[in-house]
């Protein structure tokens, strides 16, 4: 039986680290222990590198037993994460988030020993704060809704772990700091019988967890009203840069009419102690999160996040052909037209779904003996094992908004197509793909062309020659490029 | 409740307990026991305001490191009293307040049977209050502002405030509120003279330089410090005994009655006043507040005393030295206050020249290197008005030369010299009885000549009423 009478949200575990400061670069994030202790500020190519995944792969292993490769099969499952422009745009959003609310709780100043009262949370909320030495933090925060298994949880928590979660400072300058603990992000998650009560009680819990303090076993009594300054205390106290709470429709508030009062909870984590919030939801939430939240959101200056499922287009091209290497069949397949248009019409642009759906084909090829995935098999599989979502899926094949609306979890009315916002980011998301072919090299034969040349060169081969025989060699021989890895 | 507790950075001059009721409040605790147990390591601990223990184990359990000393010197009243106790009794006033009993140092300290009021009681001064908040954030409780004897903010010099509510029992914790709505408080006293103001204000400045002493000063044998002092003023004997009527009757006028009733040191409402025992041998521990009063009365104010023994160079000792006048009747008492160093451009050394209110006066060349040197005579550089008295009356009762001489302390040549009617006003160099052998004696360039002596006019009316008596008898 377990100790807590309260339902269990899972928290994600990061890195605990000790501070060591560095030149932020920018003025008015200098002089900041908070700041100075995160990692430097990434630019695109550094976290395309990051988030960047593979399983272990060897083409030698498609002559391994049937029943070793089905383990191999596995791995996609595990270790597959192919960037995409949205995760560099979440990336960028979670970066400013993080240090736009830092800028204005450096521990060194009055704010900092301000907010850390528990008398003073009284004055911020009569709004009596007018006296004191302390700014108005800026309202941060937004939410990132979308289908389920779209990669919101999984692209979230591998951005949030490339920051420490825990920074311990000692000394700052030769300086003692006030706050010995700074927490960098916490990520939790709500169960199916969650509430804002278990929401508060779980996040005491979590900041125990981490900095070993009791708070939960001190307050497990309490009520979400008496809950509520406490968190923001305990998050002013341990300097938390962003609290994420993942699967946000469960919470049993949300499901009714108590959205508002959910919704108010939450502006006033942000409002009262400029805690960025990230909130994170299905469709589901949407009803929930419009109003209050979205003009927080909105304030906050962070773009619209909902994710929507893929369109058949370039990056769910480059996502496919990321997928398609990991082949353990007997015979490898090149992804043609074809096999883009198959996997689309029975995912229907879910990322999750097209991923399990190569594996089971792959696992069912292999049980049969059959010598390689074909689309026929991809649709066979898909009948066969997709059966509960296919009513969902049919939905979204049909457009229809109201057949859409019928399964709450795949409904996207709150999608604003607007045009010029459309072509922004359409351009953008170019220029994103092109950073990433760049880093992960997308054009295999191109690369392999300037490697070879460049080897030439290096022999002594004149440039023009190197290129001419380089190019050559590559186009006779790409087919064996998974025996030989050139760019090991 | 926690295995270690991130105490708040402590502010200037705050007050461990301030710290603590900080944590409390900053860790959201809804039950002062919890803090305790998380600060001391049991909550079997009742939060002292003045002297508290188990220092070691706070020390050990906060994230933040400051030593135990440094809790105890800065944030607690122990600077303010152990100046006054014996050394060993501080240290081990101090070795009790980090271990983890602390249930005899109120009783070491003397707090328990002490007639000032030692109530636990939280003041705060609101100007100090307004400007820690713009300062800091938040308010603190000063440690300036518990001491026993402050009525005053020595920074703002305004009547402090004393909480009243929200008030907790001795085993809860008091946090100065964020907002001046969230508490109430009254002056501690009102309707103030403006002399008493400036009076009260002036004990607070005093005591607060006393615990901001990095090297406690070791004040608790007072009367060593204070006997020239003392002399100076009138107040000691020719015996060098204490006119203990008129020191109790001065610091009196000095004060005023109402203002050592409210600090509790009024010295003629017990048989045994404080005075008496702040100028007698040291036998027991003063109250830190009567000391410094009787500092003030003395010297103006604590830092003028401080001055006073923060002689680092003091080649010839601290005052008082002896006279070594063997005419007068307080040779060899330490009665000289004046001592003037100059030195000796031949060897570089120290030249101290004392001077004795009897008109006698020598030098001697430093530094000295025992407590016995302070009995040599160099030169002597000028007689004084008994000596040559003395003189006469030798040779009016006609002793020898070398009698008088004997008599005098002198040479014998000294004496004829002045016998047959040299100016004893004027100053000539003589051979030192006692100099120290040495292969060539330094030829004095310029014999400096002493500053115009005061004369102590009751002393020469002493002696003269003596010398009449004498003649009268002959005749």
């Amino acid at each position: 039986m377990s100790e807590f009478d309260v339902p269990l949200f899972h928290f994600s575990r990061g890195e605990f680290v000790e501070a060591d400061y560095q030149d932020p670069l920018l003025e008015d994030y200098r002089n900041n222990p908070l700041l100075e202790a995160l990692p430097p500020i990434w630019d695109d190519k550094t976290v395309v590198n990051e988030l960047a995944s593979e399983p272990i792969f060897n083409a030698s292993e498609r002559d391994l037993p049937v029943h070793l490769r089905l383990h191999c099969v596995q791995r996609i499952s595990r270790d597959f994460f192919r960037p995409l422009s949205r995760h560099l745009e979440l990336q960028q959003s979670i970066s400013r988030l993080i240090r736009d609310g830092y800028v204005g709780r450096n521990p060194l100043t009055l704010n900092y020993a301000f907010r850390a009262r528990k008398d003073a949370y009284e004055l911020i909320m009569q709004g009596n704060t007018s006296g004191y030495p302390v700014n108005t933090p800026t309202s941060a925060g937004f939410a990132l809704v979308g289908i389920s298994g779209i990669g919101k949880s999984s692209s979230l928590l591998r951005i949030l772990q490339m920051y420490p979660q825990v920074i311990l400072h000692r000394k700052y300058r030769g300086q003692d700091m006030p706050a010995p603990f700074q927490i960098v992000w916490l990520k939790m998650d709500c169960p199916h019988d969650g509430s804002i009560r278990g929401l508060c009680l779980n996040f005491l819990l979590a900041v125990d967890s981490l900095v070993g303090t009791k708070y939960y076993k001190k307050n497990v009594t309490k009520n979400p009203d008496e809950l509520l300054p406490l968190m923001a205390q305990a998050a002013a106290v341990h300097c938390l840069g962003v609290l994420v709470i993942d699967e946000i429709q469960n919470l049993q508030e949300a499901k009714d009419d108590r959205a508002a009062q959910m919704l108010n909870f939450f502006v006033q984590l942000v409002n009262t102690i400029g805690l960025p919030v990230i909130l994170v939801g299905t469709y589901k939430a949407l009803p929930a999160l419009n109003g209050e939240f979205r003009n927080a959101r909105r304030n906050s200056g962070q773009g619209d996040a909902t994710w929507h499922h893929f369109k058949k287009d370039e990056e769910w091209n480059w996502l496919l052909q990321g997928l398609w290497k990991y082949q353990w069949t007997d015979k490898k397949v090149e992804l043609d037209q074809e096999f883009i248009d198959v996997m689309y019409e029975e995912s229907q642009g879910i990322s999750d779904i097209a991923i399990k759906l190569f594996m089971l084909t792959q696992w069912r090829a292999l049980d049969k003996e059959l010598e390689s995935v074909t689309p026929g098999l991809i649709r066979s599989v898909a009948k066969d094992r997709l059966t509960l979502i296919r009513p969902a899926l049919e939905a979204l094949r049909s457009g229809k908004k109201a057949q859409i609306q019928k399964f709450a979890d795949i409904y996207d009315s709150v999608s604003i197509d607007d045009y010029l916002d459309r072509i922004e980011a359409e351009q953008r998301q170019a220029e994103r793909l092109e950073v990433i072919r760049t880093e992960l090299g997308y054009d295999v034969t191109e690369q392999t062309i300037n490697e070879v040349s460049a080897w030439l060169i290096e022999a002594g081969v004149t440039q023009a020659i190197a290129s001419q025989a380089a190019e050559e060699v590559t186009k006779l021989h790409l087919h064996e490029l998974d025996e030989i890895d050139l760019h090991n | 409740m926690n295995e270690w507790c991130a105490l708040p950075i402590p502010y200037p001059d705050e007050l461990l307990y301030s710290v603590i009721a900080r944590y409390h409040i900053r860790s959201n605790n809804t039950s002062p026991k919890w803090t305790l147990r998380e600060v001391f390591g049991t909550d079997n601990v009742i939060p002292t305001i003045d002297l508290p223990s188990h220092l070691d184990a706070l020390s050990r359990r906060n994230v933040v490191q400051i030593m135990a000393d440094e809790w105890i010197n800065r944030h607690t009243f122990y600077t303010y009293y152990a100046p006054f106790l014996p050394d060993s009794l501080a240290i081990r006033v101090k070795a009790l307040m980090r271990s983890t009993d602390g249930s005899g140092i109120h009783a070491l300290v003397g707090i328990t049977a002490s007639t000032i009021d030692q109530t636990n009681r939280l003041w705060f001064c609101p100007s100090c209050y307004e400007q820690d908040i713009q300062r800091y954030g938040e308010p603190y409780w000063h440690r300036i502002h518990q001491l026993p004897g402050v009525y005053l903010c020595p920074h703002h010099r305004r009547v402090l405030h004393e909480l009243t509510s929200p008030l907790s029992d001795r085993h809860g914790l008091n946090v100065l509120p964020i907002s001046r709505h969230m508490f109430r408080s009254i002056a501690v006293i009102e309707d103030l003279p403006n002399k008493l103001i400036d009076r009260l204000s002036d004990i607070a400045e005093d005591i607060h330089l006393l615990v901001q002493q990095n090297k406690l000063p070791a004040l608790y044998d007072l009367r060593k410090a204070i006997l020239p002092r003392l002399t100076e003023k009138g107040f000691v004997t020719v015996l060098s005994r204490i006119r203990q009527q008129k020191l109790c009757e001065q610091p009196v006028l000095f004060y005023g009655r109402e203002l050592l009733d409210l600090l509790d040191s009024d010295p003629l409402e017990v048989r045994y006043s404080w005075l008496e025992q702040s100028t007698r041998t040291a036998r027991r521990a003063v109250h830190p507040l009567r000391q410094l009063l009787l500092i003030r009365f003395l010297y103006g104010s604590f830092r003028e005393f401080l001055n006073r023994t923060d002689v680092t160079n003091a080649p010839f000792g601290n005052a008082p030295w002896p006279c070594l006048n063997k005419a007068a009747d307080h040779y060899k008492n330490l009665v000289v206050t004046q001592c003037d160093i100059t030195r000796c451009s031949d060897t570089g050394q120290p030249v101290g020249t004392f001077v004795c209110s009897c008109g006698f006066s020598y030098s001697r060349r430093g530094p000295d290197r025992s407590e016995e040197e302070k009995y040599y005579r160099g030169r002597i550089k000028s007689f004084g008005p008994i000596w040559s008295d003395k003189l006469k009356q030798c040779m009016q009762e006609g002793m020898s030369y070398r009698s008088t001489a004997e008599r005098l302390g002198v040479d014998t040549n000294t004496v004829i010299k002045y016998a047959n009617g040299k100016s004893p006003v004027r100053e000539v160099p003589l051979k030192p009885k006692h100099a120290k052998k040495s292969g060539t004696a330094p030829t004095p360039k310029n014999t400096r000549k002493s500053p115009r002596m005061r004369v102590d006019w009751e002393k020469r009316d002493l002696e003269l009423s003596w010398n009449v008596e004498q003649v009268c008898k002959a005749i």
